[in-house]
């Protein structure tokens, strides 16, 4: 184990959008070696692999390579230096054939003309190295992802890489296909290749990997030989994040009638869910990212559709046909992507704001304009968002204060079921507990919450009850004074509680 | 060659049968001939749209280009009337040239989408058209018969004349589906218009892709700019080039180049030139009132596009299943 390091990192920071994300990340990747990288969503694993693999730029320290310092100034910079990173949607250019995948921006050439016949032999040489069904010739665009997996190995060999970091590849596999990836990943360890995993499958951290690197909050917090580290360690090294205030507990006794009850649901990404919200209640929904819980949630809101299973609302089976047909029975979501789905950035916070609510406030077309903004002042106000005023575009405000608009619009339609995804993230302290507060006073009200999170310490806060989703499915739940965040952890990873 | 040209090439034999049919006029030599003399300048224009397009982008300043060439160029022979042929056409494509690096700076560098800089620059280039000329035309006076003899005269078999702007036209074209073949630079074209992040994740230059994509549009429009004064023997600059670029556009939207980008073939760009030319006769010859002429014209262009839109969707059907 004492092989030299191929990549070394010291004091390494990297900042986002004027947000630290890496503090001080000191990571060495030696020959031969199989390094795990791994921690909570969010703790700034891919960010390491994307600064390896030249995407980001450091905002300070130093990256060495083989013990050089060297500035990795790009991708392409990256690959001439033998780095591969392999993505978890597979990089591929559907319009072109497999071997001009594989040599893309690199093409062989005899004389100045490229060789498309050595391209294919070439191609073929690797695909067969990797064992594959289908050749040089086939159409990217018709592979199956861990085909397309497998193009974007073949790119990586025929680039002769010796630094291979792999972000979240297994995600799209199935578990036939990940022991097929494994085994070629032991291939490459024994060629004398530095292997890094980016992965929260903790099976997977102890099925391949030597040596494990964790994550939290952006810093390391340690560098463990495998066998010296039990499951349970490795969970309790991830998580302990600070609970940054008591839970906010609900006025009521008790939680009022079932508002929504899912029976026994397949659909895209998640199968056999069953779960219950009731009125005046919050239910958290906890796991990876991955997990089907965005999944869950468009379903529910009608936007992608189960294949069988109950949904009832107040007891009554029904059909969410699409998000209109949500809205009208009484269904309010706040998506994960705030700027993607959630907000019209360059229009004005008045109209963000009670975009709900335009149809309710308009005669036979023209929209009531003193009402809308009385209503957005209104929500606006009881959330103490902070702006200037209501003309404002929405790009302006701060995280906190766009996330405050769209969940007050969200509540403008006095919805019986409010769904959030991640509502806090990227959301500074402050708000978040505002926010918290607020939800809590939405439930107190007699409104069905059910929200979606990553942020063990914000479940355990403002939640009534958590259910807990590992690859598609239920696996626990729990009341929220039961819960601590190595229970929910050990679940979300696919362990037991 | 694939179904999309094949399909393409039935059509355009499909139309010319039906026409003869209709009226044996239609292959007259002196109709062929008009056909022919109806697509040098088109598929010049088009051959250089057609990486702009393979890379989600367009160029609908090639009008103006063309106009710009042809004037400038018209300009030029006022003062120095003895400039050889091969001195014109060199001349022409660096203004070309020089165009297209402008449009290419302002899309690259200043990120203004290629729709809105080649809007405005169809403009702008408009206006300096008139500015380059004080808004006189050039007369045919002007221009030499050394150069409106290439439009006129070229190959003759069995009385149908193929000229040579057509054939330095088709040399261009062969030249282009060689190197969209075998360069290097068209591999990368192909790539990024594919999939522009993963591209710039594989090393691809995005900067230098779309460059030179918009500069060899402005060349190829420079080169036709030259073609016009051969081919009409005077030029207006209020008229010269002007509409052009919808039909440039069409041409290879007709010819199978995804619009959303990544694919498309030399020969299906081709064909498309050669669709709208045989239509354009076509119209006069089956005597199509001219008022009902661009209506036509606009349905082709929909009907080719919407042929495309469904064997997408059951391309991806297919995928799936």
């Amino acid at each position: 184990m004492a092989a030299p390091a191929l990549v070394r990192t010291e004091n390494l920071n990297v900042e986002l959008g004027g947000l630290p994300i890496l503090k001080g990340i000191d990571f060495e990747l030696r020959a031969g070696e199989v390094h795990a990288i791994t921690g909570e969503n969010g703790a700034g694993k891919s960010t390491l692999a994307k600064v390896i693999a030249g995407i980001y730029q450091p905002a300070s320290g130093s990256i060495f390579l083989d013990g050089a310092a060297v500035t990795i100034k790009s991708p392409g910079d990256a690959i001439a230096k033998g780095i591969a990173l392999i993505h978890q949607e597979p990089l591929i250019f559907p319009d072109l054939d497999v071997a001009s995948n594989i040599f893309v921006g690199r093409m062989p050439r005899k004389a100045t003309m490229v060789d498309h016949a050595e391209a294919r032999r070439r191609a073929d040489i690797i695909l067969k190295q990797l064992g594959v069904s289908f050749d040089a010739r086939s159409d990217v665009g018709r592979l199956s992802i861990a085909e397309q997996q497998m193009v974007e190995l073949a790119t990586a060999m025929s680039e002769d890489a010796i630094v291979w970091i792999f972000d979240e590849t297994t995600a799209s596999l199935t578990p036939k296909e990940v022991a097929e990836l494994f085994l070629i990943i032991q291939e490459l360890k024994a060629k004398g290749c530095a292997i890094a995993i980016v992965t929260h499958h903790l099976d997977e951290v102890f099925e391949i990997a030597d040596t494990v690197t964790v994550l939290r909050d952006g810093t390391k917090v340690a560098e463990r030989a495998i066998h010296d580290l039990t499951q349970p360690e490795l969970v309790s090294l991830m998580v302990g994040r600070e609970i940054e205030q008591q839970h906010i507990k609900s006025a009521h006794a008790s939680p009022g009638a079932v508002m929504l009850s899912v029976e026994n649901l397949v659909g895209p990404g998640y199968q056999g869910v069953s779960i219950e919200v009731r009125e005046r209640e919050i239910v958290g929904l906890a796991g990876l990212v991955g997990a089907g819980r965005t999944e869950l949630a468009r379903s529910l809101f009608g936007i992608t559709h189960p294949s069988s299973g109950v949904v009832k609302v107040d007891g009554n089976a029904i059909h969410v046909k699409n998000p209109q047909h949500a809205q009208a029975l009484g269904f309010a979501m706040v998506p994960e992507d705030r700027q993607q789905h959630g907000l019209f950035p360059n229009l004005d916070i008045g109209y963000n704001a009670s975009a709900t609510i335009l149809r309710a406030n308009s005669t036979v077309g023209w929209l009531n304009q003193g009402k809308l903004r009385q209503a957005a002042l209104s929500i606006l106000e009881s959330f103490r968002t902070v702006y200037r005023n209501l003309a404002q575009p929405v790009s302006q405000l701060s995280g906190g204060n766009q996330q405050k608009t769209v969940i007050g619009r969200c509540l403008l339609q006095n919805p019986k079921l409010l769904i959030l995804d991640e509502p806090t993230r990227g959301v500074d302290v402050g708000a978040r507990r505002e926010v918290h507060q607020f939800l809590r006073k939405q439930a107190d009200d007699g409104k069905a919450i059910l929200m979606i999170s990553s942020d063990l310490p914000e479940l355990l806060t403002v939640t009534d009850r958590i259910y807990v989703m590992h690859q598609g499915r239920i696996v626990g739940q729990m009341p929220t004074g039961e819960a601590t965040e190595e229970k929910i952890m050990a679940l979300a990873f696919g362990g037991k509680a | 060659m694939k179904w999309r040209e094949l399909g393409l090439l039935a059509v355009v034999i499909v139309l010319c049968v039906a026409c003869t049919m209709k009226d044996r006029n239609f292959i007259d030599p002196h109709n062929i001939d008009s056909i022919l003399l109806w697509m040098p300048l088109l598929l010049t224009a088009a051959i250089g749209q057609f990486p702009v397009i393979v890379i989600r982008g367009i160029d609908i300043s090639i009008g103006s280009i063309i106009g710009l060439s042809a004037i400038a160029v018209g300009v030029l022979l006022k003062s120095h009337p003895d400039l050889g042929v091969p001195m014109l056409f060199a001349i022409g494509a660096t203004i070309g040239l020089i165009l297209g690096i402008l449009n290419g700076a302002l899309i690259t560098y200043a990120k203004i989408p290629a729709v809105v800089t080649t809007i405005g620059t169809l403009t702008l280039f408009r206006g300096l058209t008139y500015m380059v000329c004080g808004g006189d035309q050039i007369d045919a006076s002007l221009v030499p018969d050394r150069l409106t003899v290439l439009a006129h005269s070229g190959i003759t078999v069995r009385e149908v004349t193929v000229s040579w702007l057509l054939i330095f036209a088709l040399l261009l074209g062969i030249i282009t589906a060689l190197l969209a073949r075998f360069s290097q630079f068209f591999g990368n074209v192909f790539a990024y218009g594919s999939n522009p992040s993963a591209a710039y994740l594989r090393g691809i230059s995005p900067n230098k892709v779309q460059m030179a994509c918009y500069a060899l549009s402005g060349l190829t429009g420079g080169i036709a700019g030259v073609m016009f004064l051969s081919r009409f023997g005077n030029a207006s600059p209020a008229s010269a080039g002007s509409g052009f670029e919808l039909l440039v556009i069409a041409s290879v939207a007709i010819g199978g180049v995804k619009i959303t980008g990544g694919s498309g073939s030399t020969l299906g760009v081709v064909l498309g030139c050669a669709l709208l030319a045989v239509i354009n006769v076509a119209l006069v010859v089956l005597k199509v009132p001219a008022d009902y002429q661009t209506l036509v014209y606009g349905l082709t262009i929909l009907i080719a596009l919407l042929i495309d839109a469904l064997s997408r969707g059951v391309k991806k059907q297919g995928a799936a299943a």
